[in-house]
């Protein structure tokens, strides 16, 4: 009914700048040192409203909505658990085997607490996302495929990231609505082959390179090329992940380019190390600068009619124990 | 007093936005939201506002689950400043507005940094070192020396008689020094290691042949046994492996989260400080040294000399950058006045 409506671009904007960032990370630091670490889950709140509240969409802001007690509750959870297996693994090494089988059996519940808690803590024109992932299906896209990559050569790895990809978005949704995801296994293939490829040749060059320059020569070839790797993988994963995923009749238009990502990464390594750590929080702010540039919406409406899933009582938060694992799982 | 800001509603239902105002009538403790036709009101107490984070949007959250949100911050703080509300928000915003407090604070930081690095966690790592079982020492260092048995060294070329000799003055070396770790004396061929020493964590300690034969005097040798001994008795290799972890963990708490390029920038700080940590360390082992020499009656000299020797047969080989035993100059003169021979022998 709304065919008429001609197609509108929807475009996401970062408006935060590195200076007004700078501060307040220093303060986050400060505060974080003078209470032993205590402070640090205040501090990761104040730094994911930053970033969340200055990204904008068709003029609205972003919202992270995690409470900071939840998150420290959830961290001394973590602690506990590692100082103690490491205690344990001590004292009787033959633990050690078991401990690890234990984890990686527990990944996909981990991965689902967090997504659950990272998902219903953002919110959009007062709307929640959510995610609805089960710890059966997250099993078989990050433990049953991956496991299956070694076996295979190799050769399954597009596969399961695309499973991956795949169960990521489609288990998630903003408010009531579902995101859908149509990209195709063999797009994963193309990517990661070229990307293999690249690495092959590149390799051999490197190793070329080591014989004409002793000691030196692979040095110089091996870290442009693997920061290259770094970037044009990056890239067109996001792009690939992000131009595929839709929402209601709305699409993600994501365009990252090699180049400039390679060229930001590349300068924010530098400066970063050239100014001890100083320069971190501008590295940060240019990062999240050209992520949104890269980044639309293309769809006929305005975003107006999205339903809240109203069964999900907004004060009710972070009761449940496990629920605050804040590990940070990028799309 | 009554304040008005603009703005935009979100009831919370949908994700319709629509224009709206907010009277804040702080005499009544009444809000007044007004919204396409309709005036809802509420008492201030029921009322969440968020804090301010730079010039980011600030809401004010109902009961019902509706968002007012505006771009007005600093007439917010004017009303929740009138009205003394929320005085911790603004106390974090008045710490990360101010340039002259922002650049206190970064000072502030390094100093305590600085504190913690150079004094607190050695301190610390000592400690710790002191409480945890001779068990802990042991195992560190059967590892290490399988491995560089493997890799590194071949078995001495020394003859049998020379190698007796050297035993018999370590021997006398680590007599009383308690059976809790069982010191040894090991002496290999070293190939690429040239003259070196090492010590392991479970008293092993290591010379190569090339180290024997550049010693002008067995007096030499003895000052660089005693120095082995004295990482071993101080368990240096337990309080580095713990400071090494602690500056991490701390690194790991300033950064916030070790995104791929923060962690390559961490690795410059991380290996400055653990340059000076291996030099401390390596002063403290002089200084056991020094002490088991003077007291001994012995000349400290002979232990300068061979630190000089090593020096010189170090910059023939490796280059001198990034050595773990810089400053070897100022060791050279500590040892030349420790207790040379006609002087009094207290240190």
């Amino acid at each position: 009914m709304q065919s008429e409506v001609p197609e509108k671009i929807l475009e996401f904007r970062f408006r935060g700048n590195g200076g007004e960032y700078f501060k307040i990370w220093i303060v986050n630091i400060l505060l974080t040192l003078m209470t032993l670490g205590v402070y640090s889950a205040w501090a990761k709140v104040r730094r994911e409203r930053y970033f969340y509240s200055n990204t904008w969409l068709d003029d609205h802001a972003f919202e992270y909505l995690a409470d900071p007690l939840e998150i420290l509750k959830g961290r001394a959870v973590v602690f506990a658990v590692i100082s103690l297996s490491v205690l344990l693994i001590r004292y009787h090494p033959w633990l050690e085997p078991g401990l690890w089988v234990c984890f990686i059996v527990l990944t996909p519940w981990i991965i689902v607490k967090s997504m659950r808690f990272r998902l219903s803590r953002t919110a959009y024109r007062n709307i929640r996302f959510a995610f609805n992932g089960t710890v059966g299906e997250t099993a078989k896209a990050f433990l049953l495929w991956p496991g299956l990559v070694p076996l295979s050569l190799g050769l399954l790895l597009p596969y399961a990231m695309y499973r991956q990809k795949r169960l990521l978005v489609e288990c998630s949704s903003y408010g009531l609505t579902p995101f859908y995801f149509h990209a195709r296994p063999g797009e994963f293939y193309r990517v990661i082959g070229l990307a293999a490829l690249i690495g092959v040749f590149g390799g051999a060059v490197a190793v070329g390179a080591s014989m004409l320059i002793p000691g030196t020569g692979l040095f110089l070839v091996a870290v442009p090329l693997i920061m290259f790797l770094f970037a044009f993988v990056q890239a067109h994963l996001q792009n690939l992940v992000y131009n595929n995923v839709q929402l209601d009749q709305y699409g993600l238009q994501s365009n990252f380019e090699v180049r400039k990502l390679l060229w930001i990464v590349l300068t924010n390594v530098l400066g970063t190390a050239l100014t001890m750590g100083l320069f971190t929080p501008w590295a940060k702010v240019r990062l999240a600068r050209y992520r949104a540039e890269c980044m639309k919406i293309q769809g006929d409406g305005e975003l107006e009619h999205f339903l809240a899933d109203q069964s999900r009582k907004v004060d009710s938060l972070g009761e449940e124990f496990g629920d605050a694992f804040d590990l940070d799982l990028a799309l | 007093m009554t304040t008005s800001i603009q703005g935009v509603f979100y009831d919370g239902k949908t994700s319709r936005s629509v224009p709206a105002k907010l009277l804040v009538d702080g005499g009544q403790g009444l809000v007044h939201l007004t919204w396409e036709d309709r005036v809802d009101v509420f008492s201030l107490q029921q009322i969440h506002v968020s804090d301010r984070l730079g010039q980011t949007p600030r809401s004010f959250r109902f009961p019902d689950g509706g968002k007012f949100e505006t771009l007005d911050n600093d007439v917010v703080d004017q009303v929740l400043a009138s009205l003394q509300l929320h005085p911790y928000q603004r106390f974090l915003y008045r710490l990360e507005s101010r340039l002259p407090l922002v650049l206190v604070i970064c000072l502030l930081i390094g100093v305590l940094i600085w504190g913690v690095v150079v004094f607190g966690m050695p301190a610390l790592a000592a400690r710790i070192a002191g409480v945890m079982p001779p068990s802990a020492s042991l195992e560190m260092g059967k590892d290490a020396l399988d491995l560089m048995e493997r890799q590194l060294f071949e078995p001495s070329r020394l003859t049998s008689t020379r190698r007796r000799e050297l035993e018999a003055m370590f021997q006398e070396l680590v007599a009383g020094l308690g059976d809790q770790i069982r010191f040894r004396l090991l002496i290999r061929h070293g190939k690429a290691l040239g003259a070196n020493a090492f010590a392991l964590p479970n008293g092993a300690v290591i010379v190569t042949d090339e180290l024997v034969e550049l010693a002008g005097d067995d007096l030499e040798l003895l000052g660089v046994l005693a120095h082995e001994v004295g990482h071993v008795v101080h368990r240096h290799a337990l309080r580095r492996a713990i400071q090494d972890s602690m500056v991490t963990l701390l690194m790991f708490w300033i950064t916030g989260d070790f995104s791929s390029a923060t962690s390559l920038a961490a690795a410059v700080p991380t290996l400055l400080v653990d340059m000076h940590y291996s030099r401390d360390l390596e002063y403290e082992a002089d200084t056991y040294a020094l002490k088991y020499l003077c007291r001994h009656g012995y000349d400290s000299g002979y232990f300068a000399t061979m630190l000089e020797r090593l020096q010189g047969d170090h910059r023939a080989k490796v280059p001198a950058y990034l050595s773990t035993h810089p400053l070897t100059e100022e060791r050279i003169e500590r040892a030349r006045n420790a207790c040379p021979a006609r002087k009094s022998m207290d240190l």
